[in-house]
């Protein structure tokens, strides 16, 4: 405890203030790159890092690495010892037949688990350390023992946080009373290939062919280790008593202060992901409209109703609508949120007709679904498009849900308030409604729900402030402009709809 | 990189240069925000504010004294901003709202060497930590502290009085001082 005598001898020579000074004054800690990044966009707003090329580096890796760990945690058996060690290594290495790799459902604490089950001479399969190198596991001593004991099954676990254990534990022994204790040694397999070059392949095995010893020469261990900057190599008596758990702990002050370290500076924040993700529920009232328009050169049958523009053929007046919706929010810098969620919108506007007494028949101007050609379909129809008395309000409404995926982006505020810009786009199923459709001579409309498109897909542009109230809940209130992409009717028809709402989106955030 | 050379480019807002001047004094100055902050995050929420201010303000270093005790200033001072902001921060300096608080062994976290003191000054409230950051370790007065933290000077001298005692109490816990020497220690110097 020299630490503690020289801060004790600290406290009492100088002053309180002076001691705490001194301790904490070579304190540091690294902070990660993302700092880094948003100090560098604040600094230079033309020159945003990372680039998109970058971004799209970082995607790739994390994609390779992801496929690369779920090879190594699938049940497929990978004998790495095989493409590492020289076959004679492998013939005299009797003690060890498989070692399985299985990691936690966290992550966190990888698991090498071993079984000796005497004369099979299967040396090792993968798993992976703290750093991702496999592990060499080796029996130091008495291999003679583990063979004598028939069939052992060891189970070795190798633990990443700040002290480290290596358990290992006989779980099933057919003649426990041979059971000697048994060294073993833990090397990261890659580390020690791969990071000491000048190691000859006897020094990398640590070879013993006269004791069929399988440990690592303690010097060739220590030299390794201290090449690649890693020490992993544990060597531990392990006592058998009566079958219960045993344990393996580090000896060596300077890997305990090194996985210390390491573990304090990779703390990892369990809070981050919760802090920076957040739940949002919203509604937007609005007022809905649409705009019609042809999508091929046909001109309709009755040219004395033909006006300037389509949209003054028909009487028809803005409605309300709404969406409302629950989003997940994700932060993904300081001032920029990604959400995506659920949503269900309405939408809704009028158009008016006279009721006829009678059904009379009528055509729907229909483009072919291949050559794209104009024919006209024959419906009959109850609605004509000449207001009289006996009118009718006829609603263009569908209702669908959506799959939003937006983005705001923090204009400006404080703590308090906040002024967000954002955008978005909503691929929607339409789950039902009522197409009501102007004929080929502009006389009348037809109810065809079948000519209404299934999927479709709108934009919005929104700008909200965010107020934060004293439990948390951030309120948001702004208007918002909401486009729809495609037409509301499908392919065959031949004029186009497109939607527009103008409303005022209310929603709360709460933080996870 | 010499110095002078990272403080010309910083200025002429060069990246290379500003990044340089990051990588040499944010370790430390993390360390700084995180005996101030509540977690990690938050720590290094502060020291991005603290270096966007340094670099924003670089010109006005006139290389008088060391850069990093500059850096330091505007850094602390950031911390201080930031917690000023929240407003339990208000609550947890005044001294009504501070009393009655015991350290429980099971608070008091393992981590080893200058870390202990640093993760020891942590788990002190928020008012206590500031204040005993500010005094003990970046050295302003107590008239300063009172006028940064808007509280009176006497209110941040006893606040400094009880984080002191309650520090004590936690490095006795955690033997890192023994408890029959820690009354040997003289009353907190006054500046």
């Amino acid at each position: 405890m020299p630490f503690v005598k020289e801060m004790e001898n600290n406290f009492y020579k100088d002053d309180f203030e002076q001691m705490l000074r001194d301790t904490t004054s070579e304190f540091r800690m690294y902070p990660s790159r993302k700092v880094w990044h948003s100090i560098y966009n604040d600094l230079h707003p033309d020159r945003k890092w990372p680039s998109f090329a970058a971004c799209l580096l970082l995607l790739t890796a994390i994609l390779y690495i992801g496929v690369s760990n779920n090879n190594s945690i699938s049940k497929t058996s990978v004998p790495l010892i095989a493409a590492t060690l020289p076959t004679d290594f492998q013939n005299v290495a009797p003690a060890f037949t498989s070692v399985s790799s299985k990691e936690s459902s966290a992550g966190s604490s990888p698991i090498a688990s071993a079984s000796t089950t005497g004369q099979s001479t299967t040396p090792l399969e993968g798993s992976k350390g703290l750093n991702g190198s496999p592990f060499l596991i080796q029996s130091g001593g008495s291999s003679e023992a583990i063979k004598a004991s028939g069939t052992t099954r060891l189970e070795v676990t190798i633990s990443s946080n700040a002290d480290p254990v290596a358990n290992v534990r006989p779980s099933e022994t057919t003649n426990a009373s041979l059971i000697t204790p048994v060294n073993l040694s833990v090397v990261p397999v890659s580390t020690f290939a791969s990071h000491t070059p000048g190691l000859t392949s006897d020094e990398r095995v640590g070879r013993n062919t006269n004791s069929q010893d399988l440990s690592l020469t303690e010097a060739t261990s220590e030299k390794a280790a201290e090449r690649s900057g890693l020490n992993l190599t544990l060597p531990e008596k392990v006592q058998e008593a009566g079958g219960t758990l045993q344990s393996v702990r580090i000896q060596s002050s300077a890997d305990k202060a090194w996985m210390e370290d390491f573990a304090f500076h990779n703390l990892r924040n369990r809070n981050k992901w919760k802090t920076n993700l957040s739940f949002q529920y919203y509604i937007t009232p609005s007022i809905g409209y649409r705009h019609l328009s042809k999508n091929n050169g046909f001109e309709p049958l009755n040219s004395s109703l033909v006006r300037t523009n389509e949209n003054e053929e028909v009487a028809q007046q803005a409605a309300p609508n709404f969406e409302a919706g629950v989003a997940m929010v994700v932060g993904i810098s300081k001032r920029l949120k990604l959400k995506s969620g659920l949503q269900f919108n309405f939408t809704n506007y009028n158009t008016y007709a006279h009721t006829l007494q009678h059904p009379t028949q009528t055509t729907v101007p229909l483009n072919e679904p291949r050559s794209g050609q104009l024919h006209h379909q024959s419906y009959n129809t109850t609605y004509g498009n000449v207001l009289g008395s006996n009118f009718t309000k006829l609603n263009n409404q569908t209702m669908q849900l959506s799959l939003p995926l937006g983005v705001d982006y923090q204009v400006a505020g404080n703590d308090k308030i906040k002024w967000y810009m954002g955008a978005g786009v909503q691929p929607s199923y339409i789950v039902s409604g009522n197409a009501y459709l102007i004929s080929s001579d502009n006389k009348n409309f037809v109810h065809d729900d079948a000519m209404l498109r299934r999927w479709n897909a709108s934009a919005n542009l929104e700008t909200f402030v965010s107020i934060k109230t004293p439990s948390g809940v951030h309120l948001n209130v702004g208007p918002q402009l909401r486009y729809q992409l495609l037409s509301t009717y499908n392919s065959k028809y031949s004029y186009t709809e497109k939607l527009y709402n103008v409303g005022i989106k209310i929603g709360v955030t709460k933080k996870l | 990189m010499t110095e002078e050379l990272m403080l010309a480019g910083s200025i002429k807002n060069n990246s290379a240069a500003q990044e340089e001047l990051y990588n040499r004094f944010s370790p430390r100055m993390l360390g700084v925000c995180y005996r101030f902050a509540k977690n990690r995050e938050d720590a290094e929420d502060m020291l991005q504010e603290g270096f966007i201010k340094v670099f924003t303000q670089l010109h006005q270093y006139r290389y008088e004294g060391a850069l990093e005790g500059w850096i330091r200033r505007i850094v602390v001072h950031t911390c201080i901003n930031i917690l000023k902001k929240n407003k339990k921060f208000s609550e947890s300096v005044d001294l009504i709202h501070a009393k009655g608080i015991h350290i429980r062994e099971d608070m008091i976290p393992s981590i080893m060497q200058a870390k202990q003191v640093v993760e020891c000054i942590r788990i002190l409230p928020l008012g206590y930590r500031t204040v005993l950051n500010l005094y003990a370790i970046e050295g302003f007065s107590h008239k300063e502290i009172g006028s940064m933290l808007d509280i009176e000077e006497s209110t941040s001298r006893s606040q400094y009085t009880r984080a002191k005692a309650m520090l004590e109490e936690i490095l006795v816990k955690k033997n890192i001082i023994h408890k029959s020497r820690k009354n040997n220690f003289g009353s907190a110097s006054s500046r």
